[in-house]
């Protein structure tokens, strides 16, 4: 494990109006590791990611990934760092095909401008060629290989969020963040799924991961943080996590101490 | 590759079409007519970059295209600059305005840009029509010279035909090759959405006002080349209907392929053209054409969406629908 932390959150909240929805949660994530984010609904995860991502501004609190403070940052900003995502109500173009959802993942690799984009100078045509092959790699290693060529909107929803997989992958990024990638998915989805998430994980690639189906989650992470009501409640392995009665409790409902 | 041609079959009858016209008919007033036709053609097509492939809405593209019009002649008329210079500096100043008026508009969320650019628009014609010592005021400014291309003048219609189509094509090439780029598939991605745009890495302010201010361009262009071949500016064709009629030809064409604003710039041309002629001798049809551009408007969302441009996969696409219902 590395000196200094991959990912760390210090002290972060956010709050809507009188709601905090994420209260002072600190915590590390170590580099190459499945993370794994839990808690009850409105528990603040999605909120959390979105901090994270830069698609929200945190209230207070920073966020670092390794050296860099990316709190302040606007959300295209975080991406180019390396910091890729999925949503939870998919977020496809729709109007594009999947090949071409997935080559605008690699746009961070992209550097040609708009005049060598009007006249296809040779610079844009490499370019293009090696952001074709990045994205043909990414399609290949959620096997949508096949699909490439079909409008991303006549996709089924489990095919779609393996569109934002690929989509997130090709974007090769130092930290993938998988906001409940599981919903909306059949039983067989989701052990392909998981298939997935465990093969993302042995590439090295650090990953968060959002879910609610609990197999799912003690499959595939290393470790996880237990999130009620915007606040941290456990961070531990996934066996001492299915120990800890205050998890228990947050899930089931408190029991009468008597 | 036979769906490739299919999907392109309407572009390539307008071609022939636009290569055939000058074989067939020699007369001024259809000459003129598919003049006029390119001229906004050029405009569509750029606006058809921002409003169709990136789903934001300008309402004051006639404000680029007169900007360019009245920077010719002006340039020309007072200062005696050679006319090529006049049309890329003018182009150059129209740019920097586009930017002006996208850069702060472009960064916040919803319509935005269309209250701003119709605003734009409606300033840019109270200009055109108060600053009367340089814009020459409502009855504008006549006497531009006409283009010379070298040795060669394009002093009458069969030559400014074949000068304008071909640089129209060019364009199109041009934006083809932009919508196939990195950049292109950006546009596009902001027009699906711009949280999943934004968390690719793309830049969605700069993409939005890189495109608006590429329209504003190509519009004053088009509006430069306008003034050379009227040899006349005056406010009335820049104002607030124009600009609707542009959005229109984007709309009637479809916003689909790059080529579409092309054929809705044709339709709504010869049918503003036709009306303008019956309304000679009937005063009462000249007050139909908003309420026909309407009817056009409400059918074309009916009924075809996507616009003309994909007639010809109408039966095609059909059957597809069926299938996902």
């Amino acid at each position: 494990m590395p000196e200094t932390p991959f990912l760390r959150l210090e002290a972060l909240s956010k709050s809507f109006g009188g709601l905090q929805a994420v209260d002072k949660v600190s915590f590390e994530v170590p580099q190459g590791v499945t993370f794994g984010v839990i808690g009850p609904n409105g528990a603040g995860k999605t909120t959390l990611f979105n901090v994270i991502s830069g698609l929200y501004r945190a209230s207070s609190g920073s966020v670092w990934l390794m050296d860099h403070r990316i709190t302040a940052l606007p959300q295209h900003r975080v991406a180019a760092l390396g910091l890729a995502r999925t949503f939870q109500n998919l977020q496809v173009f729709g109007s594009m095909s999947v090949l071409d959802n997935v080559l605008t993942g690699c746009h961070r690799h992209g550097h040609q401008g708009i005049v060598s984009a009007l006249l296809h100078l040779p610079a844009l045509k490499r370019e293009e060629s090696e952001l074709q092959a990045m994205a043909h790699e990414a399609l290949k290693f959620v096997g949508l290989s096949a699909l490439a060529a079909e409008p991303a909107a006549s996709l089924p929803p489990g095919r779609q969020r393996l569109v934002e997989i690929a989509r997130a992958l090709a974007s090769r990024p130092r930290l993938l963040l998988l906001d409940e990638p599981a919903a909306g998915l059949t039983t067989h989805e989701t052990e392909t799924l998981g298939e997935l998430i465990g093969r993302i994980g042995e590439t090295g690639l650090t990953t968060m991961l959002i879910e609610h189906d609990m197999s799912l989650v003690m499959e595939v992470c290393a470790q996880v943080a237990v999130l009620d009501q915007g606040r941290l409640l456990a961070l531990d392995t996934p066996q001492g996590i299915q120990a800890n009665h205050h998890v228990i409790a947050a899930y089931l409902g408190e029991e009468d101490p008597q | 590759m036979t769906n490739r041609l299919r999907q392109n079959l309407p572009f390539f009858i307008a071609l022939a079409i636009v290569v055939a016209l000058p074989l067939v008919t020699r007369s001024s007033y259809h000459l003129s007519m598919a003049i006029f036709i390119a001229l906004h053609a050029m405009v569509a097509v750029g606006l058809g970059l921002l409003l169709g492939y990136t789903g934001q809405v300008s309402l004051g593209h006639a404000a680029f295209y007169g900007l360019g019009a009245y920077g010719s002649a002006m340039l020309t008329l007072h200062l005696s600059w050679n006319p090529w210079l006049a049309l890329v500096v003018s182009a150059a100043v129209t740019g920097l305005i586009a930017y002006l008026v996208g850069r702060p508009t472009l960064k916040l969320h919803g319509h935005y840009l269309a209250m701003a650019t119709l605003g734009f628009g409606i300033i840019v014609k109270i200009v055109f029509n108060q600053a009367a010592g340089i814009t020459g005021g409502p009855s504008g400014l006549p006497g531009l010279a006409d283009l010379h291309l070298g040795p060669i003048a394009l002093d009458n219609d069969l030559r400014m035909y074949c000068f304008l189509w071909p640089l129209l094509l060019l364009q199109l090439l041009l934006s083809r090759n932009l919508l196939e780029s990195r950049l292109g598939r950006a546009l596009r991605a902001i027009h699906d959405s711009e949280i999943a745009a934004r968390s690719c890495a793309v830049d969605t302010a700069r993409a939005k006002v890189m495109v608006f201010v590429l329209s504003g361009v190509f519009a004053s262009v088009a509006g430069s080349l306008y003034a050379h071949y009227v040899n006349f500016v005056n406010p009335d064709p820049f104002g607030f209907p124009f600009s609707i009629e542009l959005m229109l030809m984007v709309i009637v064409g479809g916003a689909a392929t790059v080529w579409g604003p092309v054929i809705g710039a044709a339709v709504l041309t010869i049918i503003s053209q036709v009306l303008a002629n019956v309304g000679q001798h009937y005063p009462l049809v000249k007050d139909l054409d908003v309420v026909i551009f309407g009817l056009i408007l409400v059918l074309m969302l009916l009924f075809q969406p996507q616009g003309l441009a994909r007639l010809s996969t109408w039966s095609f696409r059909r059957k597809g629908a069926s299938q996902d219902a």
